[in-house]
């Protein structure tokens, strides 16, 4: 073909590319991404209990297998908003995605895993031995705090191996090539039930009531349709009232979605002592935990608060 | 086309690459978040140098290679010739091998774990397996391949069989040896990416799986950019390697070979 | 008969009833049938038979790089098993080891004897220079002309000072000149050291020229049709009508062996091919 033609599919096939990578898409009122874990449990409940639609909302519940591809996925537009853990949404404004958190939904719940048969009792014997966890995630930022507080330097103190999944660390714990997992709920408590392992502590003992996961929207969604938002907050309120109250059909939820685990034994994992569902944020705990990740090197950019959270659509929500 | 005159001629399809690369993100027509703008890349890439970062990584992935592909090499070579020349004992292996060679590397990671635990041992494993099977297969064609004659030339010289094989066996297959060398060695760097991104604390791989959770895509960009050029500066040196030991090759014309 | 070689009459080599095939898919192919044939000693013998016919399967099986299926092999009344240097091979290509200089292609043969690098060299450099290639032991086979590659192949294998010479059709794929420039030098190498030889070629003159007797061999499954001698004096070149008239007598021999086993002519280029100057 000649160079004319050559040169003009060229640019065709390009914009065409940009196009694409910059369209909007045909979709659900709001499009929401969640993950598999008990402190999303507000969201299969407002879905299956129909909350979003009492207030008006189609909103689309997705289950998706990390919090990387909810973010990923809200920048391409294919999410609006979604749930992840603090760690992951301060992590994404940090390098400049476009979101907002709008809400807590979950906090505590995390702690250390170890083998019931290591003679590891306390957070000090840890010294000199290999902890698994999740670089940069929840499972990380409250581990060094805890570790901190028992005078240990998380650096280099103990040896972090850093793993991308949670059934990985539980494994390289069961086999001895780590000492300790950083895990979360309901993973703690079955493993304790197996038998072979046991829950070292809870991270909530050296700051309790930490946050965990947290609600957020996407810019474009927050400064186009505020009313959608304040919307979706009035049936996450309401999901977490109900969670709260009732823990047996939360279980029940939870297991259903997740289609893992039993209920009683999720029960037992959503004793208030272990984790708590709450709507609840405070632009205090958010810096905090933007100000260690910081500090730890894991975000390079401090966020101001004000980057980070807008809870007005909350307090509009509630009565 | 003469020497430095072909060198040149790929330079502007890459340099309008780069500019279209830098203009795109920057004036919004491609979302900067998905594609950083190339200058902001290279200044990752600079930053990531300086910091000492991009060495320790480098360093970590190299010498999971260079064990992964040195065992594979060391694997594939005596036993590709030995089952090129030995029919027999080929047809017994070949289906074993040839199972075994489709499983691509991350499918052998949670075996690896499993079995060698954490760290460079089961990087090493998987870049092994990743590149043995490919290369035996391909050593052994070689080997069968063989003009058969050079064998039966240097027994008619009065070789054994074992200095049949030392001195004109080898050398005979040393080119398709070479060749499956760079083949395996291409396979073995991208295996070794792979395998990084699980259960080691450094390495190119860990450094882009790091990097993407905390959605820092101009660290992913370098990470590919520095896997690239490693990748085709490791092929440069067994090529190099290769016109050494194999200067006679090149000119090797048809008649040589064949029957008159 | 003034100048015809006089070489003693004990028989060298013995071939007794030679039987080879194949099985070439399952098929049964048979390509030497009952050959019988006595080489003596210092003799030069040439094979002659059309292309296929398996006379190059009769040398490799002298060589010892094949075993006959029936029959035997006796090399000065011994049984031959296997190949070695006293009776080595000069393929049609040469077969020269590309990875090897000529200096170290003609030393291949040393090297295995376990003669040391310096004897090796200087008996190597001697043997290549009696083939009139002093000079271009540094060379590889590539950079040589298939005139010189041929040569460096006989220099391989006589440096060995073999027993048996054996060549298959060496010169084949040389043009007219060289060719004839191959022949005298090995009709040269040949009277100077005595060498029983072994030489086939499908080439009519070639064989007129070279040989002290001629075997004629059928086309396959192969049998000696029939043997002359040669009461030529050397060097033939001198007598062009007595190889004239040599050469008519074994084409007319030839040709009536075409006649008469039509049925197993199956190479109609074969016969063809002997009239090929």
């Amino acid at each position: 073909m000649s160079k004319r033609t050559a040169f003009r599919l060229l640019l065709a096939a390009l914009i065409l590319v940009t196009g694409a990578l910059g369209c909007a898409r045909d979709e659900p009122q709001i499009a929401m991404g969640v993950r598999t874990a008990n402190d999303h449990a507000p969201f299969y409940l407002a879905d299956k209990l129909g909350y979003y639609q009492d207030e008006g909302l189609d909103v689309a519940v997705h289950l998706v297998p990390s919090n990387t591809e909810i973010i990923e996925a809200v920048q391409r537009g294919d999410l609006q908003a979604g749930a992840v853990p603090i760690t992951t949404a301060i992590a994404a404004i940090s390098a400049g995605v476009q979101i907002k958190i709008v809400a807590m939904t979950g906090r505590a719940g995390d702690g250390l895993l170890v083998r019931s048969d290591s003679g590891i009792e306390t957070l000090a014997d840890l010294r000199g031995r290999r902890v698994a966890t999740i670089r940069g995630s929840i499972l990380d930022v409250p581990l060094r705090v805890a570790l901190q507080d028992a005078g240990l330097d998380p650096e280099r103190d103990v040896t972090m191996i850093y793993f991308t999944k949670l059934g990985d660390m539980i494994q390289a714990l069961e086999t001895g090539q780590v000492d300790a997992a950083s895990n979360t709920e309901p993973f703690m408590t079955q493993v304790e039930r197996d038998g072979w392992g046991e829950i070292l502590c809870y991270y909530s003992a050296s700051w309790p009531d930490h946050p965990c996961c947290v609600v957020f929207v996407s810019e474009s969604l927050r400064s186009e349709r505020p009313d959608d938002v304040v919307a979706l907050m009035r049936g996450h309120l309401r999901a977490v009232a109900y969670a709260q109250d009732h823990p047996h059909e939360t279980a029940e939820a939870i297991v259903e979605y997740l289609e893992a685990f039993d209920v009683p034994l999720v029960e037992a994992s959503l004793d208030e002592h272990k984790m708590r569902i709450d709507a609840e944020i405070t632009p205090q705990e958010v810096e905090r935990m933007a100000g260690l990740m910081h500090e730890f090197g894991l975000i390079e950019r401090l966020p101001r608060a004000d980057e980070l959270l807008d809870t007005s659509l909350l307090r509009r929500a509630q009565p | 086309m003469s020497g430095w005159r072909h060198r040149i001629v790929g330079l502007p399809a890459l340099l309008l690459a780069l500019v279209v690369w830098e203009v795109l993100p920057r004036s919004g027509l491609l979302n900067p978040v998905f594609m950083p703008p190339c200058s902001q890349v290279a200044w990752r890439l600079w930053y990531l140098l300086r910091s000492g970062e991009l060495l320790r990584h480098c360093g970590a992935s190299l010498l999971r290679v260079t064990l992964g592909f040195g065992l594979a090499a060391a694997l594939a070579i005596p036993l590709g010739v030995l089952l090129g020349l030995h029919r027999r004992l080929y047809l017994r292996l070949a289906p074993l091998v040839g199972v075994l060679r489709p499983i691509s590397p991350p499918a052998w990671i949670p075996l690896a774990i499993l079995w060698f635990g954490i760290g460079n041992r089961p990087a090493v494993f998987i870049i092994f397996v990743g590149s043995a099977a490919s290369m035996l297969l391909g050593i052994v064609a070689g080997a069968r391949g063989m003009d058969r004659r050079w064998i039966e030339a240097s027994l008619t010289l009065g070789a054994s069989r074992r200095q049949a094989v030392l001195w004109v066996v080898l050398p005979a297959l040393l080119p398709s040896v070479m060749t499956q060398l760079r083949i395996g060695l291409g396979l073995s760097w991208m295996a070794v990416i792979a395998a990084e991104m699980v259960a080691v604390n450094q390495g190119l791989g860990y450094m882009m799986v790091q990097a993407r959770n905390l959605f820092q895509t101009d660290t992913v960009l370098a990470g590919m950019v520095v896997v690239g050029a490693l990748g085709w500066a490791l092929d440069r040196l067994l090529l190099r390697l290769e016109r050494r030991f194999l200067g006679w090759r090149a000119e090797l014309e048809p008649h040589d070979l064949l029957a008159a | 008969m003034a100048g015809a070689p006089n070489w003693s009459h004990m028989t060298y080599l013995q071939l007794d009833a030679l039987h080879k095939y194949y099985r070439p898919e399952g098929r049964l192919l048979t390509v030497l049938e009952g050959v019988d044939l006595e080489v003596a000693r210092g003799e030069l013998l040439v094979l002659l038979g059309p292309s296929g016919c398996g006379k190059s399967t009769l040398l490799r099986l002298v060589a010892g790089i094949e075993s006959p299926d029936g029959g035997q092999i006796l090399l000065d009344g011994l049984p031959v098993r296997g190949p070695g240097r006293e009776r080595t091979l000069v393929f049609q290509d040469g077969l020269l080891f590309p990875w090897l200089t000529a200096t170290e292609n003609v030393a291949f043969g040393l090297r295995a004897m376990g003669i040391g690098e310096g004897e090796r060299r200087r008996r190597a450099e001697r043997e290549l220079a009696r083939l009139g290639l002093e000079g271009f032991g540094a060379l590889y086979p590539h950079q040589l002309s298939l005139g010189m590659r041929q040569r460096v192949a006989i220099a391989r294998a006589l440096v060995l000072e073999p027993d048996l010479l054996l060549l298959d059709e060496p010169f084949a794929a040389l043009d007219a000149a060289r060719r004839r420039q191959l022949q005298d030098d090995l009709l040269t190498l040949w009277r100077g050291r005595s060498l029983t030889t072994l030489f086939v070629t499908h080439s009519l003159s070639e064989a007129v020229l070279l040989g002290d007797r001629i075997a004629l061999l059928s086309p396959r499954p192969a049998q000696v049709l029939s043997l002359f001698t040669l009461d030529l004096p050397r060097p033939r070149r001198e007598h062009p009508e007595r190889l004239d008239a040599w050469r008519t007598r074994i084409g007319e021999a030839l040709s009536r062996a075409a006649g008469s086993s039509a049925g197993r002519l199956t190479l109609g280029g074969g016969a063809a091919m002997l009239w090929h100057a």
